[in-house]
């Protein structure tokens, strides 16, 4: 069964008068423990079918229904609940928090699901941040770390709460070739070991390559479906 | 909460400027609100010291009918057996120390050739000396108590008006108790420099049997004042006084006993009035800083537009983003007002210590007949110090709320898209 299942989602923003849509009709199965590439052109809906996904914008219509549970029904406190819970983020700028540690950072988002005490959430960081060869780090402040560095960072907080999904928007675009073929196998590792989803958009070639599944999206429509 | 707190202080330090000047613009609104209430209460406290120690004394018994009657002091509606209501007051409440009669009466005063009317007093100098403090201030000459015969004491100010010096005669002329006018020479023996200029520039005292021969007395009282027990605060003195008045009242039905709250009322409604002042200079600094907090917190939210779309990605619901921010609001709040706490007390430890020249403060200018000259020196109110900090808190608790509110509204995908 489909851990995320999208039913003729369909985004229309409202831009003034004007009317865009973001996304036309998307039907999409994602299986757990996948390695998925959504790639397309700027303006194709890529970060907009993210964001569906991870629950931070709600389609126009269409249902998301995540582990058979309809999404579009639940409530703002709900819907946080699900992000705090299931899943997790990667951004292309990193956006790490930059008054916290390495460590700190790492911890947020146990510290606000509010399930694991002091010890035990730095205890959780601490092997996350030694999974993306990290260990070391954890006093330093974000402004003390490299691009590639911050990224880990991302990814070490993105997988500490052990999340059934990882959503990643363009994850290796700030980052030079070198630094991103490494991101990009951490995050098959990962995908490998812990059988997390990964779900990421990209235009990277070297990201595509990798992954196992890639879906293209044109002018908000699905025009291809490539299982490897 | 930990970790909210941790965000928050760790991002008002990293902007340090901005929370440095939000901070100096609170410390300084309550610095400045502790100061201009330890000095006006200094000023009440100073005022009505010079009333109890120079005119009205800490409680004042009189005739019903003379406090009816009180315009132009007539010399009617005598105490009857002043000296057993002496004795009475004197027993009457254990805050009463010394009590001494007066007799009031309004005079002319010639130099022979000009006259001036003044406000004149027959005197005990001796018991009159144990209720005020008027020998204190005979900067030169003597008191009555030590003057001869036939003698007055006068303002200094009223003295330099007509003239006149220490030893010169003069000719003061009242009407008497059979309404006819009298009149008499006497010499200047001391001249007074109080710290009520009213008092300086139209009194006159004389001793009872002098007294007695220019106006016929015939030992009559009009009003007995007392001296209280010291109070180490303003409030404490107008209680005492208020709870003296009252035994004494009741120790003499058919007389009338005021306490200093009412021999003082009118300058009391204009303290009213000046605490009002006062809470408008609060208001007025608070709202600047509260203007200050809104634009440091509004900056600190713009600031950090991706920061909220990240923690709300990761679950943070708007009400903790909302308490993030107002946290950030009211840390800065908090130090502003304990900076200013102590701005204030230093000044007032100063200003309570060494005092300030009042003359020095406004100039030599008459206070409308307030008795408020010499050196003023601050009151501490603990109270008002605490009541200056909450409300700071206060202000930067509710000044925070409103950006912190704008944060949490912000659409996670606009948040996270913020450049």
């Amino acid at each position: 069964m489909a851990i995320l299942h999208l039913e003729k989602i369909r985004k229309v923003y409202k831009k003034g008068e004007n009317e865009v849509v973001a996304l036309r009709g998307v039907d999409l199965d994602i299986e757990k423990g996948e390695y998925l590439a959504v790639v397309g052109p700027s303006g194709s809906g890529k970060t907009t079918l993210l964001n569906i996904l991870g629950c931070l914008d709600v389609p126009t219509s269409g249902r998301v229904v995540y582990d058979g549970r309809e999404l579009r029904a639940l409530g703002e406190k709900e819907l946080s609940e699900y992000r705090k819970m299931h899943v997790s983020f990667i951004f292309q700028s990193y956006n790490l928090i930059p008054v916290l540690t390495v460590a700190e950072n790492v911890e947020l988002p146990l510290v606000i699901e509010r399930k694991k005490n002091g010890a035990q959430a730095r205890a959780k960081a601490l092997e996350l941040l030694s999974a993306v060869g990290l260990s070391g780090m954890e006093n330093r402040y974000p402004r003390e770390l490299s691009g590639g560095q911050e990224q880990r960072v991302a990814i070490a907080r993105a997988l500490v709460k052990d999340p059934i999904v990882v959503l990643a928007d363009e994850p290796t675009a700030n980052l030079d070739s070198h630094t991103a073929l490494e991101i990009v196998d951490l995050m098959k590792r990962i995908n490998a070991e812990r059988k997390t989803t990964f779900i990421f958009s990209t235009h990277d070639k070297l990201v595509m390559d990798h992954a196992r599944r890639i879906v293209t999206l044109r002018d908000g429509e699905i025009t291809g479906d490539e299982r490897r | 909460m930990n970790t909210l707190f941790k965000i928050a202080a760790r991002n008002v330090l990293r902007n340090k400027r901005r929370t440095a000047i939000t901070g100096i613009v609170m410390m300084f609104g309550i610095g400045l609100y502790i100061y201009a209430d330890s000095i006006l209460k200094g000023m009440d406290r100073m005022t009505i010291d010079n009333m109890v120690n120079y005119t009205e004394s800490f409680l004042k018994v009189r005739t019903p009918e003379y406090v009816s009657n009180l315009q132009g002091n007539p010399l009617d509606y005598g105490i009857p057996d002043p000296e057993g209501t002496i004795r009475t007051i004197l027993a009457a409440d254990p805050a009463v120390k010394a009590a001494a009669p007066r007799t009031r009466f309004v005079a002319r005063l010639s130099n022979y050739e000009d006259e001036i009317p003044v406000l004149a007093a027959a005197v005990d100098p001796v018991r009159d000396g144990q209720v005020f403090r008027l020998a204190d201030v005979v900067t030169r000459g003597v008191w009555l108590d030590k003057a001869e015969p036939r003698s007055v004491v006068i303002g200094a100010d009223l003295a330099e008006e007509l003239g006149l010096d220490l030893g010169d005669y003069i000719l003061v002329s009242a009407s008497t108790v059979y309404e006819n006018v009298n009149a008499d020479e006497y010499k200047i023996a001391g001249l007074l420099a109080t710290p009520d200029p009213s008092l300086n520039k139209s009194a006159l005292f004389m001793a009872y049997p002098d007294a007695d021969e220019l106006l016929g007395l015939d030992g009559l009282v009009t009003e007995i004042a007392v001296a209280g027990r010291a109070y180490p605060a303003l409030d404490a003195l107008l209680s005492g006084a208020d709870g003296a008045a009252a035994s004494v009242s009741k120790a003499l039905p058919g007389l009338k006993a005021d306490p200093i709250r009412v021999l003082a009322q009118d300058y009391l409604a204009m303290r009213e009035m000046k605490g009002k002042f006062s809470s408008m200079i609060i208001l007025i600094m608070l709202v600047i800083a509260g203007v200050g907090i809104v634009n440091t917190i509004l900056m600190a939210v713009y600031a950090r537009i991706r920061e909220i779309g990240v923690l709300r990605a990761y679950g943070m619901t708007a009400k903790e983003i909302k308490r993030l921010f107002t946290l950030e609001g009211l840390i800065v709040g908090a130090v502003g007002s304990f900076a200013g706490v102590l701005l204030g007390v230093a000044i007032v430890a100063i200003t309570s210590t060494y005092g300030l020249s009042f003359e020095k403060l406004v100039g030599d200018v008459d206070m409308g007949g307030i008795p408020i000259m010499g050196r003023l020196y601050g009151e501490w109110n603990f109270g008002n110090m605490v009541f200056g900090f909450l409300f700071g808190l206060f202000v930067s608790f509710i000044s925070a709320r409103i950006p912190a509110k704008r944060a949490a509204k912000m659409q996670v995908t606009d948040a996270l898209r913020f450049v």
